[in-house]
């Protein structure tokens, strides 16, 4: 193999390797994303059930 | 006042009296006490009585008819009306004929005979029985009233025991009388017979009460027939456990509440729909236990119904949709009428009659839904007849030069029967992709956008996961394209993440002959799929484009950034262009061209707008 064909090579390895640690942190980060948003609902759901429940208007009775 | 004593001879003359006789005969005006005078001519003169059944009395003893002859009178005196008691016997010892009257001044015993007669008058009167025995329970008194009771008359009654005529013949055995003596006063209920045998329920009430003669006591019985009292009360018993019946068996769930919201009772039907035990929850508040919306307010409407005089029917609250907390935490639909009633003897409240009706109501959403998406598909197929689609276009700015490089197409459907109203995507292509409409949309819009592409226009269009995988489609593509004269390189094909989902090779196979074709394709709402992005090694793309959800909040949201900068970073390690999307202001913007983010699209930078023609 020429020195050449193995520069090629080791670079194609090389960006491989980058490819999946961009993948590895684009992961991670939609990861992280996911869960703030998931704590922030949460947050949002005790914050509405502290609130006292509001009745709706009284549809249906007649 | 003393007794007189007269003495009469065989003809009825007085031969002699004693003093008291002589001292009446003085108030009369003769001093010598009447004697040689006719007795009866005499006995006139202080009497208003009839001589005749007193002549007639003297002439039956003198004649040895009678032994004794006994006659009440009165007698008016200066201490008024006086009642004697005349009483004629043979003169024993004397001549012939002779006899001997006395009169006794009986005026108390008078008095009180009539006492007795006019109480025994009243008692006669009572509708209940009144008799009196002694302690070996011979009657010794007996009304009218008893009479009528008990079917025995006073005369076969007195002298009778009363355990022969009433009690002996009953299968369960009185109270002891000396019981009732003991305690002096007893009162209860117990089953009688009467002469004819047949029995009765009666109130029977005792009292001990001194002899009138002696000092013996007696006990005196007041009886009352309560048969129509027992049996109205029977009557009674019986609806309500006919009406308890019929609570018990409807299938409605049903229960009771008082004028508190109280749990006073519940139907078994009730008790399953609900999950509850009517005796773990009885007297508890029904709103704490069901968390309705409308049931305080139902009862309360329906009691000021009944308070306002509202008939029957008229005071009934019908509430058809509503929900109660299970006793398991279930929520369940319900529909139901709260009344209020009230009772003879005054108990109010409010009776509630529910069914359940989360199944009916899921099924009566899921037909409604269903013939919703009917109509939606009948208007889509005359939408793709009669040309009703249109295309909205939105600018994707290149963020190194400000300038429109090109446009997404997005489509809409025109309401002609509303104004030509525009009507997003969102209402109709749910349905079409679940009816097999899509394919049909997506040639349209690839039809329009290979026209305008081939005047020049740079656009992006986006196609369906069912389209990708459809092998007719790529043919109707090259098709269009020849057909329009269109310059391939001005036209993105727009594939969604998700629609890679298990249609890899479809989504491969689209990609590469869109590609072969000239055309480029764009990997939509990136970021929002679950893949773990290694597909993108065997998925030629050209642009990623950043989904909305990592935009909208870029200025405030450090995670969203790092999403972005992750997603820029991994564009340019596969030599792809990143597009953001939903870029809504300013700050997003210069974030997005400091994060070397290669165009972006949004409100900020310019809406939707129909294409000029």
């Amino acid at each position: 193999m020429s020195e050449e064909r193995v520069d090629d090579a080791t670079r194609a390895k090389q960006a491989d390797l980058d490819r999946d640690a961009a993948i590895s942190d684009l992961s991670q980060s939609i990861l992280e994303h996911r869960e703030q948003e998931a704590a922030r609902e949460r947050a949002e759901e005790a914050a509405k059930q502290r609130e006292e429940p509001t009745k709706p208007p009284a549809d249906g009775v007649s | 006042m003393p007794t007189r004593i007269v003495l009469l001879d065989e003809g009825g003359r007085i031969v002699e009296g004693n003093a008291s006789w002589r001292r009446l005969t003085s108030e009369h005006g003769c001093e010598g006490g009447y004697v040689g005078w006719s007795y009866l001519d005499a006995w006139e003169l202080t009497t208003d009585a009839s001589q005749v059944e007193v002549a007639a009395g003297l002439r039956q003893v003198r004649a040895g008819e009678l032994e004794v002859f006994e006659f009440t009178y009165p007698s008016q005196t200066p201490e008024g009306c006086l009642w004697y008691l005349l009483r004629a016997v043979p003169y024993i010892g004397g001549q012939d004929g002779w006899i001997v009257v006395t009169h006794q001044d009986v005026t108390e015993v008078h008095r009180h005979r009539e006492h007795i007669r006019h109480h025994e008058a009243i008692l006669d009167q009572l509708d209940a029985a009144v008799y009196t025995t002694d302690l070996h329970r011979t009657v010794q008194s007996w009304n009218a009233g008893a009479e009528r009771l008990f079917g025995w008359t006073a005369e076969e009654a007195i002298g009778r025991s009363t355990y022969d005529m009433m009690l002996g013949r009953l299968e369960r055995p009185a109270p002891s009388v000396h019981t009732a003596v003991e305690q002096g006063r007893w009162a209860g209920e117990l089953e009688l017979s009467r002469k004819d045998g047949s029995t009765f329920p009666a109130y029977v009430r005792t009292s001990n009460s001194p002899g009138l003669v002696d000092e013996s006591v007696l006990i005196a019985y007041v009886v009352l027939d309560i048969s129509e009292r027992v049996q109205s009360q029977r009557e009674l018993t019986a609806t309500r456990d006919r009406l308890r019946a019929v609570a018990d068996s409807i299938g409605e769930g049903m229960f009771t509440l008082d004028l508190e919201g109280r749990l006073t009772y519940m139907n078994p039907a009730a008790e399953q729909a609900l999950g509850l035990a009517l005796e773990d929850v009885r007297d508890t508040v029904a709103q704490d236990l069901l968390q309705s919306r409308h049931l305080n307010e139902s009862a309360k409407s329906a009691q000021a119904k009944h308070a306002s005089g509202a008939g029957h029917g008229d005071n009934v609250v019908r509430v058809r949709d509503d929900t109660f907390l299970r006793g398991d935490g279930v929520e369940r639909s319900v529909a139901y009428t709260a009344s209020p009633y009230a009772t003879e003897d005054g108990v109010e409240g409010i009776v509630v009659v529910f069914r359940d009706i989360t199944e009916r109501k899921a099924e009566t959403r899921r037909l409604t839904q269903e013939v919703e998406k009917a109509r939606w598909v009948k208007r889509i197929k005359r939408a793709l007849a009669d040309d009703q689609f249109v295309l909205f276009a939105q600018p994707i700015v290149a963020l190194d030069s400000n300038e429109v490089v090109q446009r997404e197409l997005l489509i809409r459907l025109r309401d002609p029967k509303a104004h030509d109203k525009v009507i997003a995507p969102g209402e109709f292509l749910p349905v079409a992709e679940e009816y097999g409409l899509i394919g049909d949309i997506d040639r349209w819009v690839i039809d329009q956008s290979t026209r305008l592409a081939a005047s020049g226009l740079a656009v992006e269009l986006n196609v369906s996961a069912a389209s990708i995988g459809d092998r007719r489609l790529i043919p109707f593509i090259k098709s269009a394209i020849g057909r329009n004269s269109a310059d391939p390189a001005l036209l993105v094909f727009e594939i969604t993440e998700t629609s890679l989902l298990g249609n890899e090779q479809d989504g491969q196979r689209f990609v590469d002959q869109m590609r072969q074709l000239g055309c480029r394709v764009a990997l939509d709402d990136f970021g929002t799929g679950y893949g773990g992005f290694t597909y993108l090694k065997q998925l030629p793309v050209d642009y990623l484009k950043i989904d909305i959800e990592f935009v909208r909040d870029l200025a405030t949201n450090e995670a969203s950034r790092n999403v972005v900068e992750a997603i820029v970073t991994l564009a340019s390690r596969f030599g792809l262009k990143t597009i953001a999307e939903g870029v809504e202001s300013s700050e997003s913007l210069l974030l997005l061209r400091d994060l070397s983010v290669d165009y972006a699209q949004g409100y900020y930078i310019g809406r939707p707008a129909p294409l000029e023609a």
